[in-house]
């Protein structure tokens, strides 16, 4: 007797299915993970995601949650396993996997913890995805961004650490709620390193072109009588005061990845300040990846603009290179 | 010497903020009130969104992590306090609150726990929103929502359980797969209790009009040589599955309820299936909250669908009326 699906459908083709245009694989479906699949889906960019974990339990259990909200979703396809097969085919893999900072405790304590974990998962995403574009969200973003460069063996355009582009967002919120409005009213931007010694560039920012430092030219100065320069160190003290108050951070870092996927799969050439590999810029001569605007687009890191920066600026970065390179030059089997 | 807003910015209306349009308020800050707080926020369906618990430090890392996102977000105003003036002019209140079963307890126990901690939140969110539609989500939700509306003195339109929506979108999720179709293409409705005892109409079951009890007239009865009523078994198991794998259920829920919300604030008078006051229907004679078809818009649930229902499965509404009364007839204080 002919089933139901039998009487009720009949195939006009009988090919293979299409393959995924617009795969999304995330690595770890911890809270970070997660937020960027539930962003992700909810800003409707991929056609196919895929979640990879080592958790059995954990990776099914939110597979088939995400799965349970097909009904109200526009990603037909959700799948998981913790063999990274399930990941063929992608064109984003933003790798959120790693041991997440305790509180008080910094980025860079956790490097080597981190490396020995993606010592296994890097390899694995190149073998099935040979032509993606790797987005490194875990921390500490720009070394272990270095570290899957050099584990991938992909061009640099196309491994991306999420970097300053949350401190940014955190930074035009903080500065557009001094001024009343909305944070994409409000142009400013943080570059370097995606943490403590993150840089903002004061003599950059600017509403509707009128520029901040025109108005008040001791503006991220310690001679402000307004101390702006709060806000930045408010901004670097972010993640650590959530963490503080709720264990984690997960849904700005969520928005601001699916903020990058989207200049990425819809070929947008969007400026993000996002980690990349900057060795030759501003008398940087080591190979380390920090925070600059670049240009993505689909294939990745298109280009990076050229900041007119202050001394002092430069030297920040400098800084920040030659204490990424420090830790980088420690590490074993990178 | 003016502040860089001064000289920034020039006031033109010297008008007080206007207030929100479109507020939602989240009761609840665990797993379940983020799910509903950050899809409601991805669908831009609201313009203001509050918070609230009584853990106040997770509140505030919640509502901050949030606000950090702005930059992301069409949603200018999230606000968050264990005091419920923060939620005062809310067009819809959701109630993710309460506590969870402990084991070995009795479900009429949990209520009565549930109960006591509702008749603290449920009279605030009133006093400060006196207009709004309220929709409760925590568990058991059928005895939740008669509780809810028990406590508000508002009228039955203006409360809402969650029922169950999310069982529906389960199951045509579910069934859909089995067809090869995506859940929207797939209408099936599941009635009554949410829960361990709600009621799948195969009557109604079709694909483009198609009846799928037509093609098969066993579908759903222990005959079936398709064994479709597997697929309800699998959507009544659907939670505690995915509680047993990743320890709660958050975005199947979270976007059903955001699903709910968007009827509402946009007027749009679709049709879910959630709980509400059932007395005098289908020969129920008690007042308890089931779920049916229900027209929602802005004024709540503005009309009732009516079933035609076998005798089977009005038989089923009516086990779970009485079962519902049961445990609501001995509560105290409501």
């Amino acid at each position: 007797m002919a089933s139901i699906l039998q009487k009720l459908i009949t195939p006009l083709f009988s090919g293979p299915p299409e393959l995924p245009r617009n795969k999304v694989t995330v690595v770890g479906v911890g809270q970070v993970g997660m937020a960027c699949a539930v962003s992700i889906l909810l800003r409707e960019l991929t056609d196919e995601l895929a979640l990879v974990d080592v958790m059995e339990d954990k990776l099914k259990g939110e597979m088939m949650d995400l799965q349970h909200g097909s009904l109200f979703l526009k990603t037909p396809k959700i799948v998981a396993d913790t063999d990274y097969s399930v990941t063929a085919n992608s064109r984003i893999v933003v790798v959120t996997a790693g041991v997440r900072q305790q509180e008080g405790e910094s980025r860079l304590n956790l490097v080597q913890r981190n490396v020995n974990i993606f010592k296994h998962i890097v390899p694995l995403i190149v073998r099935y995805s040979p032509n993606c574009i790797i987005i490194v969200v875990s921390n500490p973003v720009d070394v272990l961004t270095y570290v899957t460069w050099k584990l991938s063996g992909l061009p640099k355009h196309r491994v991306i650490g999420s970097g300053t582009n949350l401190d940014s967002a955190r930074f035009r919120f903080l500065m557009a709620e001094k001024l009343g409005i909305h944070p994409s009213s409000f142009n400013g931007w943080i570059l370097g390193e995606h943490g403590d010694t993150s840089v903002p560039v004061w003599s950059g920012t600017n509403v509707a072109g009128v520029n901040l430092q025109t108005l008040n030219p001791e503006i991220g100065t310690e001679n402000d009588e307004e101390n702006w320069t709060e806000t930045h160190k408010m901004v670097v003290d972010s993640a650590y005061e959530v963490i503080r108050l709720k264990g984690y951070t997960n849904w700005a870092i969520g928005l601001s990845v699916a903020d990058l996927t989207e200049s990425l799969i819809r070929n947008m050439n969007r400026i993000h300040p996002v980690s990349t590999m900057v060795q030759g810029m501003y008398g940087i001569s080591d190979a380390v990846y920090l925070s600059l605007p670049c240009v993505l687009n689909g294939g990745g890191v298109a280009s990076v603009v050229n900041m007119t920066l202050t001394e002092d600026e430069v030297s920040q970065l400098q800084e920040s290179a030659s204490t990424l390179w420090d830790i980088q030059k420690d590490l074993q089997d990178v | 010497m003016s502040s860089v807003l001064q000289k920034l910015i020039s006031p033109l209306a010297n008008t007080p903020a206007e207030p929100p349009r479109n507020k939602v308020t989240v009761v609840g800050v665990g797993q379940v009130g983020m799910a509903c707080a950050i899809s409601i926020l991805l669908r831009d369906l609201c313009d203001e969104l509050a918070l609230v618990d009584v853990m106040k430090d997770r509140l505030k890392g919640e509502m901050m992590d949030l606000q950090h996102g702005s930059l992301f977000l069409k949603t200018s105003k999230i606000v968050a306090d264990t005091d419920y003036a923060v939620t005062a002019n809310s067009r819809l209140v959701v109630v993710t609150a309460g506590v969870r079963q402990q084991e070995g307890e009795s479900r009429l126990n949990l209520v009565q726990r549930n109960v006591n901690v509702f008749k603290s939140i449920i009279p605030q969110i009133v006093k400060y929103s006196p207009n709004c539609t309220l929709v409760v989500v925590s568990n058991p939700v059928d005895v939740l929502t008669y509780v809810t509306w028990k406590l508000s003195g508002l009228p039955k339109h203006r409360v809402i359980g969650s029922g169950t929506n999310l069982d529906s979108a389960r199951f045509r999720f579910l069934m859909a797969e089995r067809l090869g179709i995506h859940a929207s293409s797939f209408n099936g409705w599941v009635l009554g209790e949410h829960g361990d005892t709600s009621v799948p109409v195969w009557s109604g079951a079709n694909v483009a009009g198609v009846n799928l009890q037509k093609l098969n007239p066993e579908i759903g009865t222990d005959d079936d040589s398709e064994q479709w009523k597997a697929t309800h078994k699998a959507v009544v198991n659907s939670a505690y599955e995915v509680i047993k794998l990743k320890g709660y259920t958050n975005w199947a829920i979270g976007l059903s309820v955001a699903d709910l919300t968007e009827s509402i604030i946009k007027n749009m008078s679709r049709v879910h299936p959630v709980s509400t006051m059932v007395k005098d229907m289908y020969g129920i004679g008690e007042e308890v909250f089931l779920s049916l078809p229900c027209v929602l818009n802005s004024s709540g649930v503005s009309s009732v669908i009516n079933m035609t229902l076998t005798d089977a499965e009005v038989g089923q509404l009516r086990n779970s009326a009485d079962t519902l009364w049961g445990i609501q007839k001995d509560l105290k204080d409501v």
